[in-house]
C-alpha cells in the first residue's frame, strides 16, 4: 500500500507525501518507513537528501510524532537515513555496493514472506518454484509487449 | 519551514523513539499520581498517568467515565480528595498563578459575551498574560477564516470553538488543556483544529491535553492515549503500543482435539463441537485467563478482544488450539467499546 508521487521534486526536504492508510493492518510507522525506502532505492531521493523533521513529518501525514521518530529510527538502524546532531536528517551516503545490498535486502524480506505465505496455505517448494518461473515468464511477456 | 531550528529535535528524540522512560517531573507536562474524587454518584479512583512534554495525549472515555472531573481538578476548579496532581513540574494548587499563565484551556462550552467582538475579547484576554501575542492572535484568526470585528453571537459554533481556541494559544502556553474540543463539530472544523494542534507541538516543549469521546481524532494524531472508563484509568500508554498490544483474535474450533481422524458422522459432529466448546472455555479459565476482554464462540469459530498480544501469545494459543490464530488490527473505538461493554463487545 506505498503510493509514489514520482513528480515531486524535492530539493529541501520539505514534503514526503506520505499516506497513511489507516484500515491497514500494516503499522503506521511500517507504513512510512517502507514509502520513504521505496522513495531513497528507487532513487527518486537520492543520497544526502535533507528530510523533513520528525515533527514537521507528523505534521504533514497528520499522524503522531511518536510514529514518525520510531520510523525514522527504523530507517537509522538499516543504514538508510542518517541523523546529524543540530542539522537534522539525511539519505545516507550509499556507495554503488551499499545500494545493491540493500535493494537485495528488501527483495529477500519480500522472498521471505512469499515462502512463509506459501507454508501456510501448503504450497509444496517445487510447485512455488513454477509459480514463481510462470510469474516472471509472464513479466516478461507484458514487458516484450509494451 | 526548513531550518535549524526546526530540525533541532532529533538528536534528542532518536534516543529513543518511544518518548517514555526515565522522565523525572520536569519533563512531564503533567503528571497525576492517585488521585481521587468521590461525589454522591460518582467516584474518581486511583487516576494516575502522566504526559512528556512535546507530545499529544488523548483523553478517551464514554460520556460520564470523569474526563470533565478529572480536567477540572487538574485546573483546581473542582477539588480532589486525594493524590498529587502537578502540571509542568509544580504543584497544581501551590503554584496555580503561575502555572495558569503558562498554560492555555478551553472547557467543554466556551462561554462569551455575545454582544462582543473578538478583537475585544483578544485585548480583554491579553490584559491577564505577559506572553500574549497579539500579532499571533490577529494571524490564527485570519488563519480560522473569523472576523475580527462580528459580534459573538453571530459566529457558527464552530467558530465559536475556533475563537475560544485562538484565545486559548495567543499567550503561547505550554501546556494546551482542552475539553472535548472536537465534539459537535463537523470534519472540516475537527481538522482545522486538530492541524492546530499539531502545529502546536512543532515545539518540542509544548504539549497538548485533549479529552474527547471521538476516537479518529486521536487515532491520528495523539502520540499518547488514555482510557477512561467509570472513574478509573484503564489504559495509558503510548498510542502506538496500545494498538500493538490489542488484537482480535479468532480460531477455529479444535473439533478434532482428542478425537479419532475421520469419525466425523453426522451424529457425533455436534457433541464434538459441545466438547470443543468446553475445551475452550476451559482454557479462558485456566492457561488462557485473564487474555481476553470480550469473547465469543459462535459456530465453529471463537473470537475475542485482547489487550495482552504478543508473538508468543500467538504461538501458545496455536499449541492449545491446534491451529495458528487469525489476529487482526483493532481501532481505539474497539478498544473503547471492548473496555466500556467487556464480554458483549464481540
Amino acid at each position: 500500500m506505498s503510493i509514489l508521487c514520482i513528480d515531486d521534486i524535492y530539493s529541501s526536504g520539505e514534503s514526503m507525501h506520505i499516506q497513511l492508510s489507516y484500515s491497514n493492518p500494516v503499522p503506521l510507522y511500517r507504513q512510512i518507513v517502507d514509502q520513504i525506502k521505496e522513495k531513497i532505492l528507487s532513487g527518486e531521493l537520492p543520497p544526502g537528501t535533507p528530510l523533513p523533521s520528525i515533527r514537521q513529518l507528523a505534521e504533514e501525514a497528520m499522524t503522531s510524532v511518536i510514529t514518525t521518530k520510531r520510523a525514522y529510527s527504523e530507517l537509522e538502524n538499516e543504514g538508510i537515513i542518517v541523523t546529524r546532531p543540530g542539522l537534522g536528517s539525511f539519505v545516507a551516503n550509499f556507495t554503488y555496493n551499499d545500494l545493491g545490498a540493500i535493494r537485495e535486502e528488501s527483495v529477500k524480506e519480500c522472498i521471505s514472506e512469499l515462502i512463509s505465505t506459501a507454508k501456510l496455505v501448503g504450497i509444496s517448494d517445487e510447485r512455488l518454484l513454477n509459480m514463481v518461473k510462470e510469474a516472471l515468464k509472464e513479466e516478461t511477456k507484458r514487458y516484450e509487449r509494451q | 519551514m526548513k531550518g535549524s531550528n526546526a530540525r533541532s529535535d532529533t538528536k534528542t528524540e532518536r534516543r529513543n523513539w518511544k518518548g517514555s522512560g526515565d522522565y523525572t517531573s520536569d519533563n512531564l507536562a503533567l503528571a497525576l499520581r492517585g488521585v481521587c474524587k468521590s461525589y454522591p454518584k460518582f467516584e474518581l479512583k486511583d487516576v494516575t498517568f502522566s504526559l512528556p512534554r512535546g507530545y499529544i495525549m488523548g483523553f478517551i472515555g464514554p460520556n460520564g467515565a470523569g474526563k470533565t472531573t478529572t480536567i477540572k481538578i487538574i485546573m483546581n476548579m473542582a477539588r480532589k480528595s486525594g493524590g498529587t496532581v502537578e502540571v509542568l513540574g509544580l504543584d497544581h494548587r501551590i503554584h496555580e498563578e503561575e502555572i495558569k499563565r503558562r498554560i492555555g484551556y478551553l472547557g467543554e462550552e466556551p462561554c462569551f459575551y455575545e454582544e462582543m467582538t473578538p478583537l475585544w475579547f483578544g485585548g480583554f484576554v491579553s490584559k491577564y498574560y505577559p506572553t500574549w501575542d497579539k500579532a499571533y492572535f490577529r494571524a490564527t484568526l485570519d488563519r480560522f477564516g473569523i472576523d475580527p470585528l462580528k459580534r459573538v453571537k453571530d459566529l457558527s459554533k464552530g467558530m465559536k470553538v475556533k475563537l475560544g481556541l485562538a484565545l486559548a494559544l495567543s499567550h503561547k502556553p505550554e501546556l494546551l488543556i482542552l475539553d472535548e474540543p472536537t465534539s459537535g463539530l463537523d470534519p472540516v472544523v475537527r481538522r482545522d483544529v486538530l492541524d492546530e494542534l499539531m502545529s502546536v507541538i512543532q515545539d518540542e516543549k509544548r504539549s497538548v491535553f485533549f479529552s474527547t469521546h471521538i476516537t479518529q481524532d486521536i487515532e491520528r494524531i495523539a502520540d499518547y492515549v488514555t482510557f477512561i472508563h467509570e472513574g478509573r484509568i484503564v489504559e495509558s500508554d503510548v498510542k502506538d503500543d496500545i494498538l500493538g498490544r490489542w488484537k482480535s483474535i479468532s480460531f477455529p474450533l479444535p473439533v478434532r482435539m482428542g478425537e479419532a481422524q475421520g469419525s466425523f458422522g453426522a451424529g457425533n459432529l455436534e457433541a464434538q463441537v459441545a466438547k470443543a466448546t468446553a475445551y475452550v472455555e476451559k482454557l479462558l479459565d485456566h492457561e488462557l485467563k485473564g487474555v481476553f476482554m470480550g469473547h465469543k464462540i459462535e459456530g465453529l469459530t471463537f473470537s475475542g478482544i485482547t489487550s495482552v498480544f504478543s508473538s508468543s501469545l500467538e504461538d501458545k494459543i496455536a499449541q492449545l488450539v491446534g491451529s495458528m490464530p487469525r489476529v487482526a488490527p483493532v481501532n481505539l473505538d474497539d478498544i473503547l467499546v471492548a473496555v466500556v461493554r467487556g464480554n458483549d463487545a464481540c
